[in-house]
């Protein structure tokens, strides 16, 4: 599990090669599925990657119970049947579904707030894989915690399984707003910055310097139509997840296309109109502001 | 007027920023070592559209997924890969310098074994996708490319990459690699087409990008009437 150091050799692991997979995933679209079918119907849409899970996070709302890391001949299948990178999902604080995950050949674990947390007070150790790792967050403070301890690349949280897009936009603002504040702070204040946001300050000072996350961040939870992605896109973010929004949608081969166009020509609107057109129904969808507390799926994570 | 090289970087998906940096931060480099350099300006710009294609003198392929590109230019409405083929075919009378990384070789390959999907097919190569496996077995080594690493030895980050099993004798081999029990070349030029297996634009070596400005001034030399892009060093 450690990284390889032997000096002539090629070095697997490292910080670089993890950091080096997600930016190749930027301006694209990531897609939940369920079974090898939707997998391929992701990858023959132009999906960049696919998310490998039992339910999508709207199944997960409506079934209840414990929600866990997918059963690993499902994300076999899967990796058999695609050739873009596959990723699938093991709960907060799970570190032997990573394990098994990594050992099954998934390229990104994503350490997920849509899964039932197994630990409600640490996360993952994630800096020990050999693989990526994503993570979700609503601000500057969880994501600087997040790469902090390894994560490789980021995405909001948003609400999953709603088809509401309120908590992605939300949460991306409240990221990249944040970054845009720190980036005009003198260094002296920069310590207490790191305290009251709970972030580590080594971090906090890359940010203020680079005026970015050092990791690729893309946007999650609540996307549903051509727009949303676009409108994640000109926020800001490096690129989308999509996950119920697609087959929970009446037509999800042109969905999926059109959502990839979308992401592509995201400052383009006679693009998106265009791939707008007669798409079937979109995702039947539940207000975020609906949602009683104990739903709400971005609290979890610490 | 100052004269201007302007380098087109393909953005329908994948880190085509960081080529950008990259090719901004070559040139200043150059312009520091290389008085022939001040002659002009550089300009880089993102390519998502056909017509942009005739306003360039170059451009490079970054990394991304390549099933996801071919899927944003074949649909009939966007034939940017026409335009780009008909700028940098072998044959034609001043090709445009392209360079392909990871993702863009495979783009320029006219062979993509068990592969039938959508391709510039320009160059004498065979290439096979995802040579070393999943994400586990992505790497970093440090490895020996012709002419360029005399001095040091060069790090290329290899990210789930595909490998070239095949050339044609008018393809010039200027890097090959060996891992996870892998064998074959990974960096080459044909004429006016250059690719790398691996992501130069993830690092902080410039060196790959300074050879590729190089091709590119030499060609805007015999395209160009402006003598100012033909002296060197």
């Amino acid at each position: 599990m450690t990284a390889t150091t032997s000096k002539k050799g090629p070095k697997t692991g490292t910080k670089l090669v993890k950091e080096a997979m997600p930016q190749m995933l930027k301006g694209g679209v990531i897609m939940d599925v369920v079974n090898a079918e939707q997998a391929k119907i992701a990858e023959e849409a132009g999906a960049v990657a696919v998310m490998a899970l039992e339910r999508v996070p709207a199944d997960i709302r409506a079934d209840g119970g414990v929600a866990r890391m997918s059963d690993p001949e499902l994300i076999s299948k899967i990796i058999e049947t695609v050739s873009i990178p596959v990723m699938a999902k093991a709960r907060i604080g799970h570190f032997v579904e990573a394990q098994i995950l990594e050992s099954l050949g998934v390229d990104c674990v994503d350490e997920s707030e849509v899964l039932t947390p197994a630990d409600e007070e640490f996360h993952i150790d994630k800096s020990k894989f050999q693989i990526p790792f994503v993570c979700g967050a609503k601000n500057l403070g969880e994501a600087l915690r997040r790469i902090g301890e390894g994560a490789s690349m980021m995405r909001t949280k948003g609400e999953a399984g709603t088809g509401d897009v309120v908590e992605a936009v939300r949460h991306a603002r409240a990221i990249l707003g944040e970054i845009r504040k720190l980036t005009a702070l003198p260094k002296e204040e920069l310590m207490t910055y790191a305290k009251n946001i709970g972030a580590p300050y080594e971090l906090v000072v890359k940010v203020a310097t680079e005026g970015k996350l050092p990791v690729v961040n893309f946007a999650a939870g609540g996307i549903a139509t051509p727009a949303d992605a676009a409108l994640m896109m000109q926020l800001g973010v490096d690129g989308v997840f999509v996950g119920s929004g697609i087959f929970k949608s009446g037509d999800p081969m042109k969905r999926a296309q059109a959502i990839v166009k979308a992401t592509t020509f995201y400052q383009d609107p006679e693009v998106l109109a265009q791939v707008s057109r007669n798409l079937g129904e979109a995702m039947v969808g539940r207000n975020a502001r609906d949602l009683k507390p104990e739903e709400a799926l971005a609290k979890r994570g610490w | 007027m100052k004269d201007e090289i302007k380098i087109g970087v393909l953005a329908l998906q994948g880190d085509f920023r960081e080529h950008k940096h990259m090719l901004e931060s070559a040139f200043e480099q150059s312009q520091l070592v290389d008085p022939s350099y001040t002659d002009f300006d550089l300009v880089v710009d993102e390519i998502r559209y056909a017509h942009q294609i005739e306003q360039i003198d170059a451009l490079v392929i970054p990394g991304g997924e390549s099933t996801a590109i071919a899927r944003l230019t074949d649909d009939g409405r966007e034939p940017i890969f026409s335009a780009i083929q008909q700028r940098a075919a072998l044959d034609a009378e001043h090709p445009m310098p392209i360079y392909g990384t990871c993702m863009g070789s495979i783009f320029l390959a006219r062979e993509i074994e068990g592969s039938s999907q959508g391709r510039l097919a320009l160059m004498d190569i065979c290439v096979r996708r995802n040579a070393f496996g999943p994400q586990k077995k992505s790497f970093e080594q440090e490895i020996a490319i012709d002419g360029l690493t005399e001095d040091q030895d060069y790090n290329a980050v290899f990210i789930r990459a595909p490998m070239i099993v095949k050339t044609s004798p008018e393809v010039q081999v200027l890097a090959s690699i060996e891992a996870m029990d892998q064998k074959g070349i990974c960096m080459a030029r044909q004429k006016n087409l250059l690719v790398s297996t691996f992501h130069p634009e993830l690092t902080e070596d410039i060196r790959v990008h300074r050879y590729f400005l190089e091709m590119v001034k030499s060609a805007k030399c015999l395209a160009s009437t402006s003598s100012n892009f033909c002296r060197s060093s």
